[in-house]
This record gives C-alpha cells, sequence and structure tokens, in this order.
C-alpha cells in the first residue's frame, strides 16, 4: 500500500515537472495586405506571450502603436480613429487553446503540425478565430509559427480606404515567436 | 495673360504633386533624433504608469521620451526576413516591482548600444508605445 501511494506521488510529481510554462515579451507578428496601389505591411517585434504546456493555452499580447511600416504615412493612418483608432483601443489580445487534435510533446526537439482555437480582441471587438501552424521544439524551447486571415469589416474597422475596396478588406496575420523557459 | 495664367497653375500643380509624392513615400524613423517631449528617470515612469495607467497612457503614448536609469537587462530577438536573420536588441531599464522601461532597437541600430551592460547607467529615447506591464517604446537611440 505504501508503495503504491510513493508511486503515485513520484507519478503526479514527474508529470508537474514536465508541465513547464514558456513566455517571451519579444514575439514577432506581422500583417499583409494588398491595396490598390501597393502592398501593406507590417511588423511588431514586441509581442508579449505566454504557452502553458500543461493545458495547451496560449496567449498574446501586443500594443497596435507596436506595429511598424516602411512608410511614416502608412504608419500615421493606420493609427488615426478611421482605421485602428489606436488612441482608444491601444492593445490587441488573443486567448486561446490548442486544439484536442494537436499533439505537441514539449520535451522532444521536432515539428508539430498545430491548430489553435481561440478569442481574438482587437478595436474593441472580441471574435473566436482559428489558426493552423507548427509548434517547433529546438533545444526544449517552443516557436510558434502560424497564421490567419483577419477580415477588418468583423472588427468594425470600416475607414474609407477599406469600404471603397482600395485596401482589402481582409488582411494576413502572421506569426513567428520564439518563447524561452519561464 | 491665359499663358501666364496657365504656366502659373502648371508650376503649382507640379510642386503641389512634388510635396504629395515626398510625404506619400517618406519613410519611417528608424531610430529617433528629434528632441524628446519628455525627460524623466525611469524609475518616475513606471510609478507614474502604476498609480494611473490611462492618465499615463493619455500623456506618453506616442511621444518622445528620453529616460535614464540603470540597465535591468536585455533581450534579443532574432527574425528570419527574405532568407536573412534580423537581430534587433531590447534595452530594459529598471522602473519599479512591476516592470521597466523597454526599448527597442532596430538592427543598424545596435551598435549604439556597445559597451553597455547590466547594471550601467543609460539615457535612452524612443517613442512610447504603451504599457504592458513595461511601458514599451520603439526606435530605441542612444543619448548617453
Amino acid at each position: 500500500m505504501k508503495k503504491l501511494a510513493f508511486l503515485a506521488v513520484a507519478v503526479m510529481l514527474s508529470a508537474t515537472a514536465f508541465a513547464q510554462s514558456y513566455a517571451t515579451k519579444t514575439g514577432h507578428i506581422s500583417f499583409f495586405s494588398t491595396s490598390a496601389m501597393e502592398n501593406i505591411q507590417a511588423d511588431n517585434y514586441k509581442v508579449k506571450s505566454s504557452i502553458d504546456a500543461a493545458t495547451g493555452e496560449i496567449a498574446f499580447e501586443m500594443l497596435i502603436k507596436g506595429f511598424h511600416f516602411e512608410k511614416a504615412l502608412m504608419e500615421e493612418h493606420f493609427n488615426e480613429p478611421e482605421y485602428l483608432d489606436s488612441e482608444t483601443y491601444p492593445k490587441s489580445s488573443f486567448k486561446g487553446k490548442l486544439d484536442p487534435s494537436t499533439k505537441v510533446d514539449f520535451t522532444k526537439d521536432g515539428e508539430y503540425v498545430a491548430r489553435v482555437t481561440g478569442e481574438l480582441t482587437m478595436h474593441g471587438v472580441t471574435k473566436t478565430v482559428q489558426a493552423g501552424g507548427k509548434i517547433i521544439i529546438k533545444g526544449g524551447k517552443p516557436t510558434i509559427k502560424a497564421d490567419f486571415q483577419v477580415v477588418l469589416k468583423d472588427f468594425n474597422i470600416s475607414g474609407k480606404a477599406v469600404k471603397s475596396g482600395v485596401v482589402s478588406g481582409s488582411i494576413k496575420v502572421t506569426v513567428d515567436t520564439s518563447y524561452e523557459k519561464k | 495673360m491665359k499663358k501666364k495664367i496657365l504656366i502659373a497653375a502648371l508650376v503649382f500643380l507640379v510642386i503641389g504633386g512634388g510635396v504629395g509624392y515626398y510625404f506619400f513615400n517618406k519613410k519611417a524613423t528608424k531610430s529617433v533624433t528629434a528632441k524628446a517631449d519628455f525627460e524623466l528617470t525611469s524609475e518616475a515612469l513606471l510609478n507614474e504608469y502604476g498609480t494611473n495607467e490611462e492618465a499615463s497612457n493619455k500623456k506618453y503614448n506616442g511621444k518622445i521620451l528620453q529616460l535614464n536609469g540603470v540597465i535591468a537587462s536585455f533581450d534579443t530577438s532574432k527574425v528570419e526576413k527574405d532568407g536573412k536573420t534580423e537581430e534587433r536588441i531590447s534595452v530594459i531599464l529598471a522602473g519599479n516591482d512591476d516592470g521597466g522601461a523597454t526599448f527597442l532597437f532596430e538592427p543598424e541600430f545596435a551598435k549604439d548600444l556597445a559597451g553597455l551592460k547590466e547594471g550601467d547607467k543609460a539615457t535612452l529615447k524612443g517613442i512610447c508605445t504603451g504599457y504592458l506591464g513595461d511601458v514599451e517604446l520603439d526606435k530605441g537611440s542612444r543619448v548617453q
């Protein structure tokens, strides 16, 4: 009886030892869209994110003003009240969980196909989104590479250029974020 | 007379077009050089955010801040772009127990941080993009 209890405790302890958390404050998220005149591309290199390996929960938090464009005017428009209105809505966030079908062994180096479902909050609107990609484990540290489409109208982003179709109504968001053990 | 008006109109069009073209294509700054809107210590700034985040956001978002403080740590992010690896350094100036002030330096300005290490005092400038537990500043430049 004592042996069983000892074994049970040992198993529980080893399970929690593997329930690692990972985090970063320098995650990379970019988006790409097209317009009648040129491509629209911006990068954010200070995305805050965390992964709970035990529960599969993944969270992202970033500042809208942290998205940087090549051209000054484009960055200005992006932050204006007509578009992302970053003065009113300074942050965007995502809280989700790896789909049950996704099997990742965070302790074993390799590439794992992954799908995550969660709530994306942007411009004061929260919507459920699904993203597909992969989780790469290298040296015991994970990197998430994933992308998904965001329909601007769904988040009440409908400035003149979007309404008239000059700017594409759908943007591709790409996540390329590496984590450290917490 | 008509010819003169026509020439004047054409000149205005060309100048206007030129100015428009300039602003349309003007590249965004990668490192702030303009005079700071606010100068203070990283400690004072973090305490202000800790007291009233909303008021601090209204006051500092989008503004150029020059902060002096002690370097708490460095963070490096490597990003693959068009087959090349870009490295960006974030310098965190100590604030309070809750967080610090993080300055993001673009790859071409990383050399400005040469010689700096944890524990050193530094004066850095950047554009405040908001608060995520740390005060975030981008387009970093080194003053001292």
